[in-house]
């Protein structure tokens, strides 16, 4: 078991979960997503992009996790859960378009600890 | 805070198909655990099968039923509802068999499979998920025998995950000679007539009216010249001048040099794109803005008008290209 380790991916399941309570405040408030919940998500999309970048940049300097093709996959599917949750947010005009953002919130925060989980060596 | 209130009533309170609504979230977490579960047993089938062959086999299982899952909630037609409620069920079954299995007999799963210990590495998402898909499905049976207008087979084929009213209702707005409804089916087009029908406005996207038809039988009956198309998305966003613009010029021309026209604007619902395009062609027509909306609103009880649409036309009308 490895802990998370770096400042960004802390930061980002911080954010994560910061998104994910602000959503479902708005989803309890009976809300539906609005400009700041989206540029939430985009700061949110921006840090998954940048740890991305970081790992990638670690796998083209030649070190390699135990399963690389399980890391790629992370890799690929990290940054399309806030688009996928951008865009279900705008066609659901109800307070469940925020529900949906918060489970993309819980899925970065959860996303950061499987990564870590896959390639503990992770120091970004 | 700055988000916007939903709008309370039929939207708020009524989704349209199981995918709306709550069921929006519950599609949203059931794709994830498709993805999640179908790339986790590819993997360990590709790369290490004879380590585990149980517990991928499990797996590859789940990943089958949560895609199953996914899909017939997203499509919500009655047979796809059926093969949900099918699906959900093994899920159930599942996860409590492989739970009590893994626990019982570890040395049969080296390996996790997304159901070992009733999906404690999951956060127990697996076990409550289907109870929640269960719940869902069970509402929408009860809603379904107690709406008799969702039987409207044709509509149904035509556009399976919009439950549509077999007659649209026309709701003429007081003297206007516009009426506004949700989508008229291709039989019921021609009667469209009778009702003092003479132009039709079609708000529809265009991946819809392809798949349904509506704006080619609307076409055939009163000819293309007197049909125009703005295809719309109803995502609640601005929606561009290049996109509805001419059609709202086509019908106010229509209404102003031909007393006797008649000009039916509709969208899917009737409810949110129609408006708009109605509180245009109004706006064009010499309303301002408050008489337009009040219009809309009187004789279209179920109509929305959404702030961003309303801004677009605002904002048009206030462009030099717009007249």
């Amino acid at each position: 078991m490895s802990s998370v380790n770096g400042a960004l991916p802390t930061t980002i399941i911080v954010a994560g979960l910061a998104l994910a309570g602000y959503a479902l405040l708005m989803t309890a408030r009976n809300r539906r997503m609005g400009i700041t919940l989206l540029a939430a998500l985009g700061v949110v999309e921006i840090l998954l992009l940048v740890e991305v970048g970081l790992i990638v940049a670690k796998l083209v300097s030649g070190e390699r996790p135990a399963s690389l093709p399980t890391l790629i996959g992370y890799l690929i599917a990290t940054p399309i859960v806030p688009l996928v949750a951008a865009v279900w947010g705008a066609m659901e005009r109800s307070r469940w378009g925020p529900a949906v953002i918060a489970v993309a919130g819980l899925v970065a925060a959860v996303l950061m600890v499987r990564l870590h989980q896959i390639w503990p060596v992770i120091h970004v | 805070m700055s988000e916007p209130t939903a709008p309370p009533g039929p939207t708020a309170s009524r989704p349209d198909s199981t995918r709306t609504g709550p069921g929006r979230l519950l599609v949203a977490v059931y794709a994830l655990f498709a993805l999640s579960a179908s790339a986790r047993a590819g993997v360990q089938i590709a790369t290490k099968f004879s380590h585990a062959p149980v517990a991928y086999v499990l797996s590859a299982l789940a990943a089958v039923v949560y895609i199953l899952a996914t899909v017939t909630l997203a499509n919500g037609s009655p047979t796809a509802r059926r093969i949900a409620l099918v699906s959900c069920s093994v899920e159930l079954a599942g996860v409590l068999a492989v739970g009590t299995w893994s626990i019982a007999d570890p040395a049969m799963f080296p390996d996790a499979t997304v159901w070992s210990s009733y999906g404690s590495g999951y956060g127990f998402v697996p076990l409550v998920l289907p109870v929640f898909g269960l719940l869902w499905l069970r509402r929408w049976r009860r809603r379904a025998s107690t709406r008799p207008e969702i039987v409207g087979t044709e509509d149904v084929t035509a556009d399976s995950h919009n439950v549509l009213p077999v007659i649209p209702r026309l709701s003429w707005i007081g003297d206007e000679r516009i009426a506004i409804s949700g989508v008229p089916s291709a039989r019921t087009v021609a009667g469209l007539a009778d009702q003092g029908v003479t132009h039709v406005v079609n708000c529809r996207p265009r991946a819809q009216v392809w798949r349904s038809g509506d704006l080619a039988a609307e076409r055939a009956a009163f000819g293309p010249g007197r049909v125009a198309h703005a295809p719309m998305q109803d995502h609640g966003l601005r929606q561009r001048p290049a996109v509805w613009a001419a059609a709202a010029c086509f019908a106010a021309r229509a209404l102003d040099d031909e007393p006797q026209a008649g000009v039916l604007i509709h969208c899917t619902a009737g409810r949110r794109r129609s408006a708009m395009l109605t509180y245009a062609v109004l706006r064009l027509r010499g309303h301002d803005r408050g008489e337009a909306a009040a219009l809309i609103l009187r004789y279209r009880t179920e109509a929305q008008l959404v702030p961003a649409y309303v801004r677009s036309v605002e904002r048009w009308l206030a462009s030099p290209g717009s007249r």
